[in-house]
């Protein structure tokens, strides 16, 4: 074995060099993440739509107000009518996958300006707007450096991860797939302390 | 230690690497039968012809009646034509009279079975990033070549073992949004020593193109990660230390891609520097004249260190 090292120096650097970097991205991205606890809170988030097919709706807003979610509308403006609306989605860290709360769009519609209310599809939620969950997972942003040295080594201290929770070295990247028809940044809400039944 | 004794160390190596008895060597002295080889080379010529032929046909098919397809035909036209000259060079290997068939089959199977694949997730995909349609054909057709390299020794089946490894291993990178020049760097210093390995071998004749691919991509990598910093400066003892390192493992690729990149950066670093001033037209006149010497120095070491002795 040792003479088979000797004489093959070379093809085994070949070989192990890109295994290596494997290896050490494996270290210090997956090995983190499947030793650290899961998130045990669902993100609840929002993300600004156009949509062309939908009737004007006033500007408005998600609020929490003592753990529970509300519509706030704006003032409408008749001059110039929007066609931007907001999705409501929920990132479940179990499966990583996202999924959408519908939710009536009518009822938003026939709001008084500046008014607040409880929206249905959500009223039996707890929600903690805190940007840091009570099982110390926090929401991130697009990453813009300040990674580290591995985070230097092997992305130049620059990459967009995208959306993600984060605790410690452990992430959990939030997938952007959900609506290809989206603008706009992702809206932190909260985390989800209980679900709706 | 004269020419000659250096010739007499490197064919005892050779004849120690390869396990050539004093027969064999005597043998291959005598010079080869005339008849045998003008018939082999005959052969040979016939069966790329071949190879051509099957080639075009199948690729003029695909193409009249592309559209006419539906997705089950599209998939069989590639991917199971493509498996099925795999297969066959297969069994032509086994068969002493029809192994000069296999190279044209296994390199119309490399075609077309990646391309089947690309075809077959276009298909029937649901969406979502192609590049993990591209992780998942590398990586099928690197298990395949390796594998079967593994089995049966052949030169273009360790070709395709190297690209398709390469071409997973940039795919995985970039999926995983590594920097560019860290890909590269990697890469082109593990191709570089594959190359090196290959030349070794009775692969040798791939190892050319491989030093071409590893050098390329190393120094690319490299201008990349220094341009701008204050280390920059160091490429230009990196292009010398490569230049050395082609003298070193005797490849005529790498000191043509060394003393390019050499030549380019005294260019790029003039252009920087001196373009703006006086003495501009001096630069242009210094860029020539190290063109000279710099391709008079390759020249020469190509000469005196890589070129065999005939």
């Amino acid at each position: 074995m040792r003479k088979f090292i000797r004489e093959n120096l070379v093809l085994i650097m070949g070989i192990s060099l890109p295994l290596l970097l494997v290896l050490l991205f494996f270290l210090t991205s997956v090995l983190p993440k499947s030793l650290g606890t899961p998130p045990q809170y669902d993100l609840l988030f929002s993300v600004v739509r156009y949509d062309y097919q939908t009737a004007t709706t006033p500007h408005f807003d998600f609020i929490v107000q003592d753990g529970v979610l509300k519509v706030r509308t704006g003032k409408t403006d008749n001059q110039n009518p929007t066609r931007y609306t907001r999705k409501l989605l929920v990132f479940n860290a179990d499966n990583e996958a996202v999924r959408e709360i519908p939710y009536d769009l009518v009822q938003i519609s026939n709001m008084e300006e500046q008014s607040e209310i409880v929206l249905p599809e959500t009223q039996q939620m707890t929600i903690d707007p805190s940007s840091r969950s009570p099982d110390g997972y926090s929401f991130e942003g697009p990453s813009h450096g300040g990674g580290g040295l591995m985070s230097e080594l092997f992305f130049g201290g620059y990459r967009n991860q995208g959306y993600r929770i984060v605790k410690g070295k452990s992430a959990y990247n939030i997938p952007n797939n959900f609506n290809s028809a989206y603008v706009g940044e992702l809206q932190f809400i909260g985390w989800i302390l209980k679900r709706q039944e | 230690m004269s020419d000659r004794d250096e010739a007499l160390h490197e064919i005892a190596r050779l004849a120690k690497h390869y396990h050539l008895t004093l027969e064999d060597i005597r043998r291959a002295m005598a010079g080869p039968d005339m008849q045998k080889q003008s018939s082999g080379i005959i052969a040979r010529l016939f069966s790329y012809i071949g190879g051509i032929f099957i080639f075009a046909g199948v690729g003029v098919f695909i193409s009249m009646y592309w559209r006419e397809f539906n997705s089950e035909a599209r998939v069989i036209v590639t991917l199971g034509i493509g498996f099925a000259a795999y297969l066959l060079a297969l069994a032509c290997l086994n068969d002493k009279n029809y192994q000069r068939a296999a190279t044209p089959l296994f390199l119309i199977s490399a075609v077309l079975q990646p391309m089947g694949i690309l075809v077959l997730l276009n298909e029937y995909s649901i969406g979502g990033d192609r590049r993990y349609g591209l992780l998942f054909m590398t990586a099928y057709m690197l298990l395949q070549h390796s594998l079967t390299f593994w089995a049966k020794q052949r030169t273009l089946l360790a070709f395709g073992t190297i690209f398709f490894g390469a071409m997973f291993f940039v795919t995985l990178f970039d999926i995983w949004g590594f920097r560019p020049n860290l890909t590269g760097a990697v890469m082109g210093i593990s191709l570089l020593c594959l190359a090196y390995s290959l030349n070794q071998s009775r692969h040798s004749a791939i190892s050319g193109f491989w030093y071409l691919v590893g050098s390329v991509m190393f120094l690319w990598a490299l201008f990349d990660l220094l341009e701008d910093s204050v280390l920059e400066i160091l490429y230009l003892g990196l292009a010398a230390f490569m230049i050395f390192l082609s003298t070193y493992v005797r490849s005529r690729a790498m000191l043509f891609v060394s003393t390019l990149a050499m030549l380019g950066y005294i260019g790029y670093f003039t252009a920087e520097h001196f373009a703006n001033t006086v003495g501009w037209p001096i630069s242009l006149v210094i860029i020539g004249i190290a063109l000279f010497c710099l391709g008079s120095l390759a020249v020469r070491l190509n000469n005196k260190y890589i070129r065999q002795p005939v």
